[in-house]
């Protein structure tokens, strides 16, 4: 930073400039490099410590062999956790699971909020966000609450679903939501879905007002159909948003299953609704083999370093449409 | 655009309505199981015929709900605060200025993003450990003291402020950090509060970082101590929900106090 | 400028505040680590001395003890009377006091040991103590309690429980709890199906069918046993003749055909359609709401359905285990041992009187009046001043005791790895049981993957 050229940025000060104008002006200039990276540094520091410091740490622990008990040091194992890790069958079936879960959010954060944001955004006022508030609601309670009720809604004896499924006589015996394979993992999608479709339907609705009306006037006047409209305008001007929500959505969508994969089935029955992080979190705090864990942690982020430079591209091409 | 038939209008609200009650059934059958009483709770009747308060009494004896609020309106509130400050720095620094290593910076930013909790979870686990913060509502703060949502979010709108009106303040003589606080700020402090608001709660809802920290019902936040409750207690259904009642109250009277400023503030959102 | 300096004040103040407590972080680390090495080298010279130095009743030893019937509503009152006893008496007269940490995730002793909090008795399950032992500073009762005194406290404990805890011929564990399945029948669904719960049935044929006709006369379900429950599932397959693991601990042995068989057996049932569906919990939620004609379960829940029977105005009755022909069955137990990890010889003291106190006739008297687990001092249930009355009054504790002498104890899978064993194992049995999964290979097939593990 001490090498800088003064004359090519400094505007010209009205009349002769003193020697000790110059240095003055010399020091608010290095301020004035300074600036940005000091409005960056709480940011970067505290990333530091919290993200970049322990994913060195987890790195070196993946080729380690650790309790985490105190007293205790990791015991250096090259790459049998690596090697392990592929041959563990609950390994395996959990990045099924993890790529199970990435898909099969897309339509809850992305086509279903995007429908109901294009629907109310054509509302009048009150009507509009009567529904958006009503759609926020279940983003706003917190993945406790909302387990704890969908465990006793999905309860096999006692939940009314299955009271209601009996009734009815769509079932004649009740499902296991939690501990039917062929059920489990879809519950679990069901519920992350459930709540983050009012959050999608208001980021979407958020860049559909960002939308200036002016367009559809002009559309209007010119008597294009409501398909083409959506087609030709609403559609490009949302893309940004929903190339957001894309990468939110697959980056995220274990994050967000993991509360209800711990709370209602434990990754169970025999494995088939568990993730990758729901692994992770098990070799770690329950089996107590850290370097496990942090292999598994390693695999991931490679991978989904990946799938985000592939977004990351895509963004590129699209992000014209946003001036 | 406001040529529609009403065939339609009916359809379309016919299915948002149904939307609309998948959405908040949960609530209600959380609502009204906890104030069955003990011969109604397996039934499925839609409303408690005679309600009862005893499934709250009950909760209320077993857990400190009063504490286990408070500490999620700190840990919340002040995960909130932090994320707002660094961020909003941050964001201003990457829009307001041209910079060497401002690409660099972008991708350590973006790379967090990449970065899942469990991968970090461990060496930060020793961390707080070694500074003495486990059981401590600091221990749960502290690691999301940033947020790189909140500063990719603060970063995308304002880059939508025009450069000029920030040109011209400068040229007026308004500071750096006044123009971030007296020009920017207010112009968009309708997405700043909406921010704040998604900070808060996800600050209110985080899980399995306070699930690893605290243990103890009186450390922990309100949704911590409710998943003890539920791992500890079977059956007591109608105790069950009136605790996750109890969790939920807070955050939906902030709701309802402030919905028009949430979801308006979204919809008022877009300057000429 | 005036704006720029705020800024930069505030991001002095930030920064100032994280240089602060990164130090402060180095600084507690050290600490931490320091007393890390001292626990590991002080074990040594507790078992070098063969007396325990004296507590101090003026300034009382604190010792924490880790339990996860203190966090189970049904038992926490029970428990909690035991500690208050024993911190009341001999805490007082002694010097100790407990302070007892309801364990409600089970595993929070392993991430309080991670976080280097002080845990110094825990009650253990059985079935993980092996790998406890080598990775989490368990110590051996030989090694850090006075001998003499331990042996003269052992007699009158029932020696099959005393084997449970024993690993090398050393014992790491000492049975606390203890309990084994029993058949919980729901009388008034047993009534209203025709079925007479005072005559039970006795093999699972005679369930089978009682299942069948509870469901038909009833519409409820007829029999439950989750097939993620975990260790009953044990007795089931030992009960014909099979086992589930090697005896010399070094390999799995439970897709035998006599472990095949059996849980055969169970699927039938499982898919006979009046077999409760559902996880441990949510079967035991079933049987608790009245919704069950028969469950097999551990008797440590016996208060929490005898409390919701009697509010639910249904009686509930007991018999034992069922079995396959002629055979007699054999129940496993579950339940808990007391494992120490004391870091100095005082500390060893304070939990000396600990476990004499609540493994002494008193403790089990309360543990079992009160908690509702089984008297492990089985003489205590004939003497009128310990178990005797209550043993009378609650006749499903002789349906327990009457199959102790047959009991065999839940495997204690070998090493580090024996909590992937254990859920490997119960992995293959939920989808043996609820899938159309073919038993046999479904069986093989973790009996080998296990075996692999046992031999890394």
């Amino acid at each position: 930073m001490s090498h800088m050229e003064p004359t090519a940025v400094i505007p010209p000060l009205a009349g002769t400039a003193s020697a000790t104008h110059a240095s003055v002006s010399r020091r608010a200039l290095l301020m004035r490099r300074l600036k940005p990276y000091l409005y960056l540094l709480p940011a970067i520091v505290l990333l530091i410590i919290w993200m970049y410091r322990p994913l060195l740490y987890t790195c070196y622990l993946a080729f380690q062999k650790w309790g985490m008990v105190p007293g205790t040091e990791p015991t250096f194992v090259g790459f049998d956790n690596f090697t392990r890790l592929f041959r563990t069958d609950s390994f395996v079936h959990s990045i099924g699971n993890t790529v199970f879960y990435t898909v099969g959010l897309l339509p809850f954060s992305i086509v279903i909020p995007l429908i109901l944001a294009v629907v109310t955004d054509g509302m009048k006022g009150k009507s509009k966000n009567f529904y958006r508030a009503i759609f926020f609601i279940p983003m706003i309670l917190a993945p406790v609450s909302v387990g704890a009720i969908w465990r006793w809604l999905f309860h096999p004896s006692n939940g009314l679903v299955n009271n209601l499924l009996l009734k009815l006589n769509v079932v004649d015996r009740p499902i296991a939501f939690f501990s039917d394979a062929q059920w489990a993992k879809w519950i679990i999608l069901f519920i992350t879905g459930w709540k983050m479709i009012g959050f999608a339907v208001l980021m979407f609705s958020s860049a559909l007002t960002g939308i200036n009306r002016e367009y559809y006037e002009a559309a209007s006047i010119d008597g294009a159909g409501k398909f083409r409209v959506f087609i030709r305008i609403t559609a490009p001007l949302v893309s940004p948003m929903v190339l957001f929500m894309l990468t939110m959505s697959i980056l995220f969508a274990s994050q967000w299953t993991f509360a209800y994969i711990d709370m209602l089935t434990a990754g169970g029955p025999y494995g088939s609704s568990t993730n990758v992080y729901y692994e992770m979190y098990k070799n770690a705090f329950a089996n107590m083999n850290v370097g496990f864990s942090s292999a598994a942690a390693l695999v991931f982020f490679v991978v989904f370093g990946l799938i985000a430079l592939g977004l990351n591209a895509l963004s590129r091409k699209l992000s014209f449409y946003d001036n | 655009m406001n040529k529609r038939s009403p065939a339609l209008t009916l359809v379309q609200h016919g299915l948002l309505a149904l939307m609309c009650v998948i959405a908040v059934f949960p609530l209600y059958w959380m609502l009204i199981s906890a104030f069955k009483n003990e011969s109604e709770i397996f039934t499925a009747s839609m409303f408690p015929h005679k309600p009862v308060l005893t499934n709250f009494t009950y909760a209320f004896d077993e857990m400190p709900i009063f504490r286990m609020m408070l500490n999620s309106f700190s840990i919340a509130i002040m995960t909130g605060v932090f994320q707002m400050a660094t961020s909003l720095l941050a964001a201003y620094a990457l829009v307001r200025w041209r910079f060497r290593g401002q690409g660099l910076i972008f991708s350590i930013l973006s790379l967090t993003w990449l970065i899942p909790y469990q991968a970090v979870m461990v060496p930060n686990y020793s961390l707080v450990n070694s500074m003495g913060l486990n059981e401590n509502i600091m221990g749960i703060v502290l690691p999301y003291a940033v947020s790189t949502f909140a500063i990719l979010s603060l970063y995308q709108s304002f880059q939508s402020f025009p450069r000029v009106l920030i040109e011209a303040a400068s040229i007026d003589g308004l500071s750096d950090f006044g123009i971030l606080v007296k020009l920017i700020l207010p112009n968009i402090k309708s997405m700043v509060a909406s921010l704040g608001i998604i900070l808060f709660l996800n600050g209110w809802s985080e899980y399995l970082w306070p699930m690893l920290i605290t243990k103890e019902m009186e450390n922990a936040p309100i949704e911590i101590g409710l998943r003890l409750f539920v791992n500890s207690d079977t059956n007591m259904w109608g105790s069950l929900m009136a605790a996750a009642t109890a969790a939920c109250i807070p955050i939906l009277l902030i709701y309802i106090l402030l919905q028009r400023q949430i979801v308006d503030s979204f919809v008022r959102y877009g300057m000429k | 400028m005036q704006g720029w300096k705020k800024g930069a004040s505030l991001i002095l103040a930030l920064t100032t505040a994280f240089g602060l407590t990164a130090c402060g972080s180095s600084g507690n680390n050290n600490d931490s680590n320091a007393a890390a090495a001292g626990n590991a080298s002080e074990p040594a010279e507790a078992s070098a001395s063969a007396e325990l130095p004296a507590l101090d009743p003026a300034n009382p030893t604190k010792v924490t003890f880790y339990s996860y019937s203190l966090a189970y509503p049904t038992m926490k009152a029970g428990m909690e009377e035991l500690l208050n006893e024993f911190n009341e008496t001999v805490g007082k007269e002694k010097g100790v006091i407990v302070e007892g940490i309801a364990d409600t995730t089970l595993t929070q002793w392993k991430t309080d040991i991670q976080a280097g909090k002080q845990v110094d008795i825990v009650q253990h399950g059985f079935a993980t103590m092996d790998s406890s032992r080598q990775t989490l500073g368990f110590k051996a009762f030989e090694d850090v309690f006075p001998k003499d005194e331990l042996e003269s406290h052992l007699q009158g404990i029932s020696p099959n429980a005393q084997a449970l805890g024993k690993i090398d011929g050393k014992m790491y564990g000492l049975a606390f709890t203890f309990s084994t399945p029993i058949l919980f029948m729901n009388g008034k669904l047993f009534q209203d199906a025709g079925l007479d719960p005072n005559n039970p049935p006795k093999t699972w044929d005679d369930v089978k069918a009682a299942a069948l006709q509870i469901k038909e006369k009833t519409g409820k379900d007829g029999f439950g046993l989750a097939p993620n429950n975990g260790w009953t599932t044990e007795g089931v397959i030992l009960s014909n003749g099979g086992k589930v693991i090697a005896d010399d601990r070094k390999s799995a042995e439970f897709a035998s055909d006599e472990g095949i068989e059996a849980i055969q057996m169970w699927k039938d049932l499982y898919h006979s359609g009046a077999h409760a569906v559902g996880t441990d919990s949510e079967v035991t939620e079933q049987f608790m709401a009245g919704n069950l004609g028969m469950f097999l379960q551990s008797t440590s829940v016996y208060s929490g359905i005898k409390s919701a029977s009697e509010a639910a105005g249904w009686q509930v009755y007991g018999a034992q285990m069922p079995q396959f022909g002629d055979k007699p069955s054999v129940p496993v137990n579950s339940g808990s041992m007391l494992a120490v990890r004391p870091d100095s010889d005082i500390k060893a003291a304070a939990i000396w009187e600990f476990v004499k106190f609540v493994t002494g006739d008193r403790g089990y008297t309360i543990i079992t009046s009160k908690v509702g687990y089984l008297p492990l001092r089985t003489a205590l249930a004939d003497d009128p001043n310990g178990l005797k009355d209550f043993v009378d009054q609650n006749p499903l504790y002789r349906v327990n005791l009457a199959q102790l002498d047959r009991i065999q104890p839940v495997a204690i899978w070998p090493g580090e790895y024996a909590t992937e064993i254990a859920t490997a194992f119960t992995d293959a049995i939920v989808k043996a049981v609820s899938t159309d999964a073919d038993v046999r290979e479904t069986l093989t097939q973790a009996q080998d993957q296990i075996n692999d593990m046992l031999q890394q």
